[in-house]
């Protein structure tokens, strides 16, 4: 692996020098290494990314290549994160979005407090619901915009002491609280139905079991013939983070990758 | 190799047959198995006469007697010129209102025709009991207007003997189900599941002992269906001594009309009861049903019921109970106030502690 990646680092490098100005306070935040951003658009996220790392004392970090020297996305993104430095104070917390554009790849980890500013379900709600829809439009400048507002959002509640999860989303809220509606109707409307029926007691039968002869039912032929099976296969779903919290791998890290 | 494709089914396993020119035979792609073509045909051919003649003719010539000429002259009979009800009953008794529709005045006539009937069940609950069963039948229901049960004119409660004709008769059946079998299981990364079809396939025979349909077309049938059974073991020949102090309602529904109910539900029965033999499927979709009815016997019999009919709001409520069993039945009005009240009563305590729950 280390063969795999030292050409890449190589290429990082080089990146970082091409990258735009470093901004006001402590290093680099945005390295636009694949060029997805005007001069501009790159100072502006810059600006405000070393804002949110000064107020919440925790990197908010975008890292573009080009491309990524085989390995996947995640494993790149980690190494970008420790070769290039990233990460906020002594305990190197901070959240890092990571593209590599030759096969549209993502990655998105986070290290030291990161992994408690952003749980599982925080950064799966950043990702498919926000950054990832603007990525595959390729409105990148948007997407990092989004980004970097969450990050801001998820900063702010984790510091309030309740990092946003599974239970503090409004879309699961407004599910439990539609729910603490609809099912005391469904009950009440059932109860009342049972005893709309009690009133009902006429009915016309439908069968005559009871004056079936007694032991006059003679079955003359029994036959159950194997006539041939179908299999089906379905691959299970990678367990999803429903419980809350972060999973946190054996390097520090938290966090996922994919396609775009 | 020349083959001809027929539209003929296994008998086996359903599996389609081709005629092999090899073998001069009709054989199963499935199950291998080979039949002569004459076998096949007259099978088809069976089972189309079986189809067709499903509907049997019972026999109602046995049913019910003559009465003789002094019985005749001990007999009465009221018409209701409200709802054309005909009742009979013996000189020592006299109607006094209508049991079907509660009106007042019944008419007197004379009595004629009519068939004598073969059996009769005689009255086990009193009046008293009637009385008693239905305050109690009101009572507990949640819905009942209140003032229903305070008008109500539970006094005029009648015995009445209801002319009731019996079937005997019984059933073949021939059914074939599609069933399947579903095992699941865990494989690697994948969720396996397995169906296994299976052709399931069940014959037999069934005897159905006096089924029975009401023979007035002034009692609802579904007031009749829902107060039985009635105890076939205090069944008695039909006599005088029964009917004093009872009105008796004269048949008007023959018991060809009748029997396409019972039909009904003995073919009903017959694929359940048949069904039920089978186990250990998860699915089982039936493919072919046929149930052939063999007619019995039917006879005509007196069954007692008690009678409540009274009205309210514009609508007219009937009662009935068993008057050997005891066992009662009617529809009731609902109280849609009461309805709503119980809606909300139930559902908005609920909401409050639900939604505590939530938002915590």
């Amino acid at each position: 692996m280390k063969r795999k990646i030292l050409p890449f680092l190589l290429f990082l490098a080089f990146a970082v020098l091409l990258a735009c100005p470093v901004s006001a306070a402590g290093g680099n935040r945005v390295t636009d290494g694949a060029g997805l951003l005007t001069q501009a658009q790159c100072d502006e996220l810059n600006r405000r990314a070393a804002e949110i790392s000064q107020k919440y004392r925790c990197d908010v970090d975008i890292v573009t290549v080009n491309e990524m020297d085989g390995g996947d996305a995640y494993e790149a993104a980690e190494s970008a994160y420790r070769e290039n430095g990233l990460g906020y104070g002594s305990e190197k917390s901070g959240l890092l979005l990571f593209l590599s554009m030759e096969d549209r790849d993502y990655a998105l980890v986070a290290y030291g407090y990161g992994n408690t500013a952003f749980t599982d379900h925080g950064k799966d709600v950043m990702l498919d619901d926000n950054v990832l829809p603007l990525l595959r439009k390729d409105r990148y400048y948007e997407a990092f915009s989004r980004y970097l507002d969450l990050s801001g959002e998820y900063l702010e509640t984790a510091r309030a002491g309740k990092p946003f999860d599974v239970g503090s989303d409004p879309k699961r809220k407004t599910g439990a609280v539609a729910a603490a509606v609809l099912v005391p109707f469904g009950i009440a409307l059932a109860v009342c139905l049972i005893l709309k029926r009690q009133m009902k007691t006429a009915v016309l039968q439908r069968t005559a079991d009871r004056y079936i002869d007694r032991d006059s039912m003679h079955v003359t032929r029994a036959q159950d013939v194997f006539l041939y099976q179908t299999v089906t296969r379905i691959r299970i779903p990678e367990e999803s983070s429903r419980g809350g919290g972060t999973t946190i791998n054996r390097g520090g890290f938290s966090g996922r990758s994919g396609k775009f | 190799m020349a083959e001809q494709v027929t539209n003929y089914q296994c008998p086996a396993c359903t599996g389609p047959l081709h005629f092999s020119a090899k073998t001069g035979k009709l054989q199963c792609d499935y199950c291998g198995r080979s039949y002569d073509v004459a076998v096949i045909e007259q099978l088809y051919a069976d089972r189309e006469k079986a189809a067709a003649g499903t509907e049997p003719q019972w026999d109602a010539s046995a049913a019910g007697g003559q009465w003789t000429e002094e019985e005749k002259a001990h007999m009465r009979t009221y018409t209701c010129p409200s709802c054309g009800a005909e009742l009979i009953c013996d000189d020592t008794t006299a109607a006094t209102s209508c049991p079907y529709c509660g009106n007042p005045t019944v008419i007197p006539g004379r009595f004629s025709g009519a068939l004598k009937p073969d059996y009769v069940i005689p009255f086990r609950m009193d009046k008293a009991a009637a009385t008693e069963a239905l305050k109690k039948y009101y009572r507990g229901k949640k819905l009942l207007p209140k003032e229903f049960a305070l008008q109500n004119h539970i006094e005029e409660i009648k015995g009445i003997y209801v002319p009731f004709w019996l079937f005997d008769g019984s059933a073949s059946a021939d059914l074939s189900f599609l069933g399947t079998r579903v095992e699941m299981f865990r494989q690697g990364r994948d969720q396996v599941t397995v169906t296994r079809y299976f052709r399931v396939a069940r014959s037999g025979d069934i005897s159905f002992r006096r089924v029975p349909a009401d023979a007035s077309s002034k009692m609802p049938d579904a007031h009749m269906d829902s107060i039985e059974p009635f105890r076939y073991a205090d069944i008695k020949p039909f006599s005088f001594g029964y009917l004093p102090g009872f009105l008796a309602d004269k048949y008007d529904v023959d018991a060809k009309t009748s029997s396409r109910r019972v039909n009904e539900r003995i073919r009903a029965s017959t694929v359940e009861a048949f069904t039920a033999t089978v186990a250990g499927y998860a699915t089982l979709t039936p493919q072919y049903t046929n149930i052939r009815l063999k007619q019995g016997e039917v006879k005509y019999a007196l069954l007692p019921v008690w009678l409540l009919s009274t009205k309210w709001k514009g609508k007219n409520f009937l009662f009935a109970m068993n008057g050997q069993t005891g066992k009662l039945i009617g529809d009731l009005p609902v109280s849609w106030k009461k309805f709503w009240a119980y809606f909300f009563g139930i559902s908005l305590p609920l909401i409050a502690i639900f939604l505590t729950i939530a938002l915590h």
